[in-house]
């Protein structure tokens, strides 16, 4: 993974002696908090209901365990213990005391880590597949571009007051599990008909208030013109996107005001004057940046692994576990493991400095001492041995991270929502729970088979509602929470934006509800057919009649 | 209100042609328009005035005056929040793809916080409320010791508080730097 050199540490170093003297000013009355306000944002510090909330970055979700261990220990000294691990591959601490942020970031500094442009109206943390490198269905490892535009949009001069956040994802394979037609770039690496790879550009899509799936503006982007081909769009957008409206300010409704034709000849013509700049990125330069992913040295290790298919034999609940939370990997006789965040009654993302330091140690020891964040809030484990799996399951078994339940319907998104976020409508962390709960049999979670449900506490849909098989939003009705649901949504590669079935429900009638919907399922899918397959195959009105003719 | 420029503070000399009856307007007063005006008058004001500027608000299209550059010494970029940062753009576009040599600008609502980023993108001037942010404005640059992208930096040492420098009305040289991916890349 990427190891931060004497510029990049000096540099981090330098940036948090700044927010150190912002915040010694914002205490002394030197700034209003007006004026604080987009500079802690731009470090990734929120004033929400109780308390600061901290994000930290984790630049593509990709982190040793030496930080994740660094993690733990900054959740036990400045907050209550514990984490919540984003579905933009963050972390966020509660409950943090402003005068101490500048401590936080110092220790975040000493592993390379740091929370810049976590907030604010700049261009946030690129996000990435969370199998990057390791996936057997990968093209090429995205995390060497999305580092190049981590360090490129760093405190980015031209692009740090821009209209409103701005957020790039990027896939490597065909499968996407970055979500990048629902972001305001999206960036998929391609092969063109000459064997090069290079990038297929969406851009415009988005969750929030408005919706919208992503729209290809460039089929094929050589590699070496990524980020003047980028700076392209955000100077068009810097100087076109709205900034009369918050709610409409973002890229996507710039793209649908002039078409997504003429915002591309836009682009086109900005990008042809800066085409051959500075910016082309030339070999030896991105030679260095993939350097630093080259690939571990592998064992080689013959399949199958006799070990490990015994321990599956003889061990059901590991061979359940086993079916749900391993993904393919490259290398034969490796597997990529899964590691739930989500126990049955817990909270999405949760983890404990324990559990952090935990995983910190069990990387070290099965997983060349590296981990990623996925979007969906859970842990990655990307260099498991086969042979290691049994024992590596039993110890995350000690410390509650053992949930067999990855894709299916407890491996609940959800956002904070109005038990901490000043943005939120109604709470998303119970009603994430209560579910969790009531579908916590794993026999009835193996028989609905894979899903997701996605939850968010207000229309900001940071828990990516929109896009969850099935959704759930929290709506303020009356000053009474209440919750409405959608179904159809898709974040992969067939991205789609779910439909709302009708009126919204309390609280207390949300797992009925949801209960309603899976029970309608089962009974009129065919044989193997998924619950998106069923929602495709039929639409959404035998959902409909079926929910409302029971409440 | 004060102007910081060449690294020290200024008077702001330009005078708005609509802030000042007609007669006392001399050729040798630097004169301050509107694009509106500047686009209705400029064969006028390019033959009554020797210095011309122009204030451009932040929705008013850069490429309306790239071919005017020449007849104008100074390009003034308005921040009416210092949120709305599409001055940082049109600095980037007056500097960097046009080539313009003139005094860049920033006036409005500027936090100390934009200082290197209004330096970065090629504005040598900055209108401030206390003259005790000169120190800010010259120490901006100097927090970091490289970036890690190309944009355009202040060149130690030109273009720095001589008399000449300052009546000419072109201020400190910007050079385009390579990116301090730098950093991790070529250094």
């Amino acid at each position: 993974m990427y190891t931060y050199n004497e510029f990049d540490h000096a540099f981090v170093r330098d940036r948090t002696a700044e927010f150190r003297d912002q915040v010694a000013r914002r205490i002394a009355g030197e700034l209003t908090e007006d004026e604080f306000k987009p500079l802690r944002l731009m470090n990734g510090l929120y004033l929400q209901l109780h308390a600061y909330m901290l994000r930290v970055a984790i630049p593509y979700g990709t982190l040793s365990a030496r930080q994740m261990r660094q993690l733990g220990y900054i959740a036990r000294r400045w907050d209550r213990n514990w984490g919540h691990f984003t579905t933009r591959q963050n972390i966020q601490y509660n409950w943090t005391k402003l005068d101490d942020v500048p401590d936080i970031l110092d220790a975040l500094a000493d592993v390379e880590m740091h929370a810049i442009q976590t907030s604010g109206n700049c261009i946030r943390n690129v996000t990435a597949d969370q199998f990057a490198g390791v996936a057997a269905d990968e093209i090429e490892d995205s995390r060497v571009w999305a580092e190049i535009m981590r360090q490129w949009s760093t405190l980015h001069p031209e692009f740090t007051f821009l209209p409103r956040k701005f957020k790039i994802a990027i896939t490597g394979s065909e499968n996407d599990r970055a979500a990048v037609k629902l972001h305001d770039i999206g960036l998929r690496m391609r092969r063109n008909d000459a064997g090069e790879v290079g990038f297929e550009v969406i851009v415009g899509g988005g969750q929030g208030r408005t919706p919208i799936v992503g729209e290809t503006i460039r089929e094929f982007l050589p590699k070496q013109h990524l980020l003047s081909y980028l700076e392209a769009i955000l100077r068009t957008y810097n100087l076109l996107g709205r900034r009369d409206n918050l709610y409409k300010a973002r890229i996507k409704i710039l793209v649908a005001a002039v078409g997504i034709e003429k915002f591309a000849e836009m682009v086109e013509e900005e990008w042809h004057e800066i085409k051959d700049s500075a910016l082309t990125l030339d070999a030896a330069k991105i030679a260095e940046i993939e350097r630093h992913f080259a690939p571990p040295v592998y064992q080689e290790i013959a399949e199958p692994v006799a070990p490990y298919d015994a321990a599956r034999f003889t061990d059901p609940a590991f061979a359940a576990w086993t079916r749900t939370n391993l993904f393919p990997h490259k290398q034969p006789g490796y597997t990529i493991v899964t590691v739930s965040l989500k126990p049955a009654g817990g909270v999405p993302g949760d983890a404990t400095a324990e559990q952090m330091e935990a995983l910190a140690d069990l990387a070290e020891k099965y997983s060349l001492g590296e981990l990623r964040i996925a979007h969906e809030q859970n842990v990655v484990l990307p260099y498991v041995r086969k042979q290691d799996l049994h024992t590596l399951w039993q110890a995350l078994g000690e410390h509650g991270l053992a949930d067999a339940n990855i894709g299916l319907i407890t491996d609940i998104i959800s956002c904070p929502g109005l038990d901490y976020c000043n943005l939120a409508n109604a709470r998303a962390i119970p009603i994430a729970q209560r579910l969790s709960r009531h579908f916590s049999d794993p026999a009835l979670q193996s028989e609905i088979g894979p899903i997701t449900l996605n939850i968010s506490g207000c229309i900001n849909a940071c828990g990516h509602h929109h896009v969850g098989n099935i959704g759930i939003l929290g709506v303020d009705k009356k000053g009474v929470e209440h919750y409405q649901i959608t179904i159809g949504g898709i974040a992969d590669e067939n991205a789609a934006i779910g439909k709302i079935l009708g009126p919204s429900f309390p609280a207390e009638s949300v797992v009925d509800a949801i209960d309603t919907l899976i029970g309608t399922f089962r009974k009129i899918r065919t044989e193997g057919e998924t619950f998106i397959d069923t929602v495709t195959r039929v639409g959404i009105t035998p959902f409909k009649e079926t929910l409302y003719a029971n409440h | 209100m004060p102007i910081i420029r060449n690294g020290r503070i200024q008077e702001d000399v330009w005078v708005s042609l609509t802030d000042r009856e007609a007669e006392t307007l001399g050729r040798d007063t630097p004169v301050l328009v509107s694009l509106e005006e500047w686009k209705a008058g400029r064969e006028t004001l390019i033959a009554n005035f020797d210095r011309r500027a122009i204030r451009l608000e932040n929705a008013d299209d850069v490429e309306d005056i790239r071919e005017d550059l020449a007849d104008l010494d100074a390009v003034i970029l308005v921040f009416p929040k210092f949120n709305d940062g599409r001055a940082f753009s049109q600095a980037r576009l007056l500097r960097d793809r046009f080539g313009f040599k003139g005094e860049i600008r920033a006036t409005g609502h500027v936090i100390q916080d934009q200082f290197l980023f209004l330096q970065r993108c090629g504005v040598d001037a900055v209108e401030v409320m206390d003259e005790k942010l000169l120190d800010a404005w010259q120490r901006a640059n100097r927090r970091f010791k490289g970036y890690y992208q190309p944009a355009l930096d202040v060149v130690e040492g030109t273009g720095r508080d001589t008399a000449e420098t300052v009546s000419s009305g072109h201020g400190a040289a910007y050079a385009r730097v390579e990116p301090a991916v730098l950093a991790s890349w070529a250094y």
